[in-house]
């Protein structure tokens, strides 16, 4: 537990009467990717937005590296939003020399490879690229940082089934073997065999937690069976 | 840090207020050439218009940016930056000053070259450049700024006290205007009567010494600024670190 890069304990957060996330406990360990799965409206977001600090009113505790979520967390931490976070009218060159410029650990060498490899243009600006060139951008911004934990938000709801393997592998060949990635997605079944441990959540509840590889031998059914039974309406 | 955020912040909305100071300066230059002059709508009306219009539609601007840039969905790339709430506010502070500045600047301009038909810009000029003249402008330009910012410090705040307010997000907006209202209100009401204090004794002997009382009242207002920019800069800072939101 000690040596955990993002330990979480008892996480809750209300939204007014509504609780979103009640009592949520759960580490990842260096090297490890961790699969934060459940449907639309199961509280993802919410934990991911906790530990990035873009939500600041819980109740637990939430230590990156030791650090509360805060300025010092967030030099450690890679964030993937589920939204563009950038301003349209910023062409994407511009979106590497800021990332550049802020975060001491990112690679623009990297990143202009990255963006090579996945065919983003960077002489246009980012209003004029399309939502998947878009979501690209954002996961070569994100991939590109030489950071302890990468924390993406459904890096593939937006994409189309095609891409999502080079998406995965981008995701895959760009974090280092002391980083952890904690992945969030209710799109298992092409991402499934790349978790070491998974955490399910249901209504702000985790509903089942693990290595997937015991859970997969325990239950005799993969994650993915075990996703749509768990959320089975 | 700072320092990379202003230059940050001033690449975000440069576009929207270069173009308003430059949209300033055609009309003064093209104004007397298409009969627009100073004479024929009367300097007052010229005045109220360029030194009312253009600071609201300024501060208009500066708050869009400050909503959409922190409290939107390019809040999920600012508040994920290594900085502290306090450097992003203060970038927000600095980059709004000398955005304010250039406006008063271009406002000044307009009115100057709107003047041609009827005064010469060379005696102008001459009268402007006067040690007397500038010191005077800078201590008017020194008093309009310290009376704005806590303006536009007090509507920061509203905008970020209305992000609380998570189950109804026009509600929580509401009621952070409502504040930010009673904010400005109460800042205007010390300002007044601070002022009128330093008044109280204006007796024929008391204003032999009215520069005096002039300078105390700008102390107190200044002192006064002062105090809501600190108030209002806290109780935003407060909401960034603890109460943050981010629909």
């Amino acid at each position: 537990m000690s040596e955990s890069l993002l330990e979480v304990k008892n996480v809750s957060k209300r939204y007014g009467q509504q609780m979103a996330l009640d009592n949520v406990s759960f580490s990842v360990a260096p090297g490890h990717i961790t699969g934060l799965l459940g449907p639309n409206g199961s509280g993802k977001t919410t934990m991911i937005k906790i530990i990035i600090g873009l939500l600041a009113d819980y109740t637990g505790e939430v230590r990156i590296c030791g650090h509360h979520p805060g300025k010092e967390s967030k030099k450690l931490v890679s964030y993937l939003p589920d939204k563009m976070a950038l301003p349209a009218w910023l062409v994407v060159r511009e979106a590497l020399e800021l990332y550049t410029s802020f975060f001491a650990d990112f690679q623009p060498t990297r990143a202009h490879d990255l963006l090579h490899s996945l065919n983003v243009p960077q002489d246009k600006r980012i209003s004029e690229l399309s939502k998947g060139m878009q979501e690209k951008l954002m996961l070569v911004l994100t991939m590109a940082r030489r950071a302890k934990i990468y924390v993406l938000d459904e890096p593939l709801a937006g994409v189309d089934p095609a891409a999502r393997d080079l998406i995965l592998s981008t995701i895959l060949d760009n974090f280092g073997e002391d980083s952890s990635i904690l992945l969030s997605t209710h799109i298992i079944s092409d991402v499934e065999t790349i978790f070491d441990e998974v955490l399910f959540l249901k209504a702000g509840v985790v509903d089942l937690q693990g290595e997937a590889e015991v859970l997969r031998s325990q239950h005799g059914k993969s994650i993915d069976q075990l996703f749509r039974e768990v959320y089975r309406c | 840090m700072l320092a990379k955020l202003i230059k940050l912040d001033l690449r975000f909305a440069y576009k929207q207020f270069l173009a308003m100071a430059a949209l300033l300066l055609l009309v003064g230059i093209f104004g007397p050439i298409m009969n627009i002059s100073v004479l024929k709508f009367g300097l007052p009306l010229i005045f109220t218009i360029t030194f009312s219009v253009i600071p609201v539609l300024s501060i208009w601007l500066v708050v869009q940016h400050f909503q959409r840039n922190l409290f939107g969905h390019e809040g999920y790339l600012m508040f994920s930056l290594p900085v502290s709430a306090g450097q992003l506010l203060f970038s927000k502070i600095i980059t709004t000053v000398l955005w304010f500045n250039l406006m008063l600047f271009s406002a000044l301009a307009l009115v100057i070259l709107l003047l041609r038909p009827e005064v010469s810009l060379r005696v102008v000029m001459a009268d402007l450049l006067t040690w007397e003249a500038i010191q005077t402008g800078l201590r008017v330009l020194l008093l309009i700024n310290v009376n704005v910012l806590p303006l536009i410090l007090a509507i920061f705040m509203g905008i970020a006290l209305g992000t609380v307010a998570v189950r109804n997000k026009k509600l929580g907006s509401f009621w952070g205007n409502v504040i930010a209202i009673v904010g400005i209100a109460l800042f205007i009401w010390c300002c007044i009567k601070l002022s009128a204090w330093t008044y109280l004794d204006l007796t024929s002997e008391a204003q032999l010494f009215i520069s005096i009382t002039v300078a105390a009242s700008q102390w107190l207002n200044i002192a006064t600024s002062a105090v809501f920019c600190t108030l209002f800069f806290g109780v935003t800072t407060y909401i960034m670190r603890h109460r943050l939101n981010l629909g």
